[in-house]
């Protein structure tokens, strides 16, 4: 075996965790816990953020609070791409596309707060301001961050100058905005509230100064991905305070059969309701990028969610092209036939883009068909959490198999 | 029809995840892009020609290639950065404990690493990484020379290999 070979096998460790993981995930015995409870990574980017600055223990009382009022900071970006750098060595374009992504949301949380009529006083600045002492005497990443590689391009001077006000700004803006949260959604938890306030400061920043950041991207070469982002499709079962409940992969016939176990058992949870885009109990709707945090609200356990984006598959008003067709005698044969070949998948593993084409019945049981763009199958047992995946010859024959049912 | 995907699980999934791995450096996203290529290749109508593991591992990279482009990756770089800190110090460690070399080869960014991945991990010919690199083989040639003299800081004094590039 070459060395380079050895190298890279031993580096990668035991990966028989993964590969057990993997394969129950698969084969149904346990599926992966994915990324649907992500409360690990919603942990405020922006407080976190700041903590990294702990090279910096005390704070100038005397600041230019007008830094704020740039879209771009030339030297918060060059801080965080400093950072980067030193850190990650993942190559200075993911350097700079991280620190772009960073720079936009910290300058972004504050105008967004402003524009929707959000103030803070001297008062709120100060406790920022304490907070972020607080958080940087206590943090343990001091001799990183010391470094001469960050230190030698930013001096105490031009760091308290043009990027301490911004993170002041920043954190007083931001908490406001989560009391906003809690005060305009009953069903809040922290961690979305957070990430809410973020998510709108960057959405701020690309709808109003998109030339600005176009040219900032331009001037410094930073490519950002196209938005290849994951998603969820199932239907909004209730609308309550501003916010609607989502419930991944069911219709609505279905929900109502089941028990209110809902956020234990399923991909379910409550989601702002945008007065421009509202949703309303029945329709079929996409979520991207989904994130979601569970955790208990008063007395119900319950998870609250934050998507980047909703798209409504199928109104309610339209809800009856899901057809519901009832298998007969005649067929159930070939169905069993052509069923015993799909291979099972977790639905945890699978993303649908599609409202469901069906729901079959068939001797008291009922399978939700969905056909994704390329044509394949997916069908889900009502209660289980098993789709049956099938290949383009399978997903040919069942589909001929219903399309008598379909068209009557 | 794939009759037996338990077992083809078995057999390829550490090579799959070792791949992935290499691309991603995270267990989390290699199991996530592994699962999806097992998806995606169980929807095929794949007949058997001795070439499953070439075909499989293909999928794989071009999976962690689709992976490292996607916004799900910044963000989950974005969020978890600062906060993932101390695992992810924790995490170079026990990597560069288990091989400084191999360390050092995750450190090159994407354009010397993935050769050198194809090359001296999965053993392919300067031809074969041309061709699903989609690039032409001196570029090949010479992407893996200037991987390996930015490896060499830290292989000097260690391989003997180097001597003779």
């Amino acid at each position: 075996m070459n060395e380079f070979r050895k190298a890279l096998i031993d580096v990668a460790g035991d990966l028989s965790e993964s590969e057990t993981a993997v394969k129950n995930a698969l084969l149904l015995k346990k599926p992966r816990n994915k990324k649907v409870k992500i409360g690990y990574y919603l942990v405020p980017a922006v407080i976190v953020t700041l903590i990294i600055f702990s090279w910096q223990i005390f704070i100038p009382k005397m600041m230019d609070f007008s830094q704020a009022e740039q879209p771009t900071n030339e030297d918060l970006f060059e801080f965080i791409t400093a950072l980067e750098e030193m850190e990650y060595k993942g190559g200075i374009e993911t350097s700079r596309a991280n620190a772009y992504l960073q720079m936009v949301e910290i300058i972004g949380i504050p105008k967004y707060a402003k524009s929707i009529g959000i103030t803070i006083t001297d008062e709120d600045r100060q406790q920022a301001k304490n907070s972020l002492e607080q958080k940087w005497r206590e943090s343990d990443l001091t001799g990183v961050l010391a470094s001469a590689s960050v230190s030698n391009h930013f001096p105490k001077e031009k760091f308290d100058e043009n990027i301490v006000p911004l993170l002041i700004e920043t954190v007083a803006y931001n908490k406001k905005l989560e009391e906003k949260m809690f005060q305009d959604y009953s069903k809040m938890l922290p961690g979305i509230a957070n990430s809410y306030g973020n998510f709108m400061g960057f959405s701020y920043m690309e709808t109003h100064y998109k030339t600005q950041l176009d040219q900032f991207k331009d001037q410094h070469n930073i490519i950002i991905s196209s938005n290849k982002s994951s998603s969820n499709s199932g239907t909004v079962v209730a609308v309550e305070d501003n916010m609607f409940l989502f419930v991944k992969n069911m219709t609505t016939n279905e929900y109502n059969q089941i028990s209110p176990r809902i956020f234990v058992d399923r991909f379910a949870a409550w989601f702002i309701n945008d007065p421009k885009n509202p949703v309303q109990v029945g329709d079929y709707v996409n979520l991207k990028e989904t994130v979601i945090s569970e955790d208990r609200i008063g007395n119900e356990f319950a998870g609250v969610g934050l998507h980047y984006g909703l798209e409504i598959l199928l109104p309610k008003e339209r809800a009856d092209e899901i057809k519901e067709i009832e298998l007969t005698d005649q067929v159930l044969e070939e169905f069993n036939e052509i069923y015993g070949k799909a291979v099972l998948i977790n639905e945890e593993a699978i993303e649908i883009t599609e409202p469901p084409i069906c729901v079959i019945h068939k001797k008291g049981e009922s399978y939700t068909v969905w056909q994704n763009e390329k044509g394949l199958l997916y069908i889900l047992p009502f209660g289980k959490r098993e789709l049956a995946s099938f290949t383009e010859s399978t997903s040919k024959k069942m589909l001929s198999l219903f399309k008598q049912f379909i068209n009557e | 029809m794939i009759e037996n995907i338990g077992q083809i699980i078995d057999e390829y999934s550490k090579h799959l995840l070792r791949i992935a791995y290499f691309y991603t450096k995270n267990r989390h996203a290699a199991e996530d892009i592994v699962q999806d290529v097992y998806i995606k290749f169980m929807q095929t109508d794949y007949s058997e020609s001795g070439q499953l593991r070439a075909y499989l591992t293909k999928m794989t990279v071009n999976k962690s290639k689709d992976y490292l482009k996607s916004w799900a990756y910044k963000k989950i770089q974005f969020e978890t950065k600062w906060w993932m800190k101390a695992t992810d110090h924790d995490h170079v460690i026990q990597q560069e404990e288990r091989s400084s070399i191999g360390a050092a080869i995750l450190k090159l960014p994407l354009k010397y690493r993935e050769p050198i991945i194809l090359y001296y991990y999965e053993e392919m010919s300067v031809l074969q990484v041309a061709a699903i690199l989609q690039i032409n083989e001196n570029t090949v040639k010479t992407r893996l020379r200037r991987g390996r003299e930015q490896l060499r800081p830290v292989l000097e004094g260690e391989w003997e290999v180097l001597r003779h590039e």
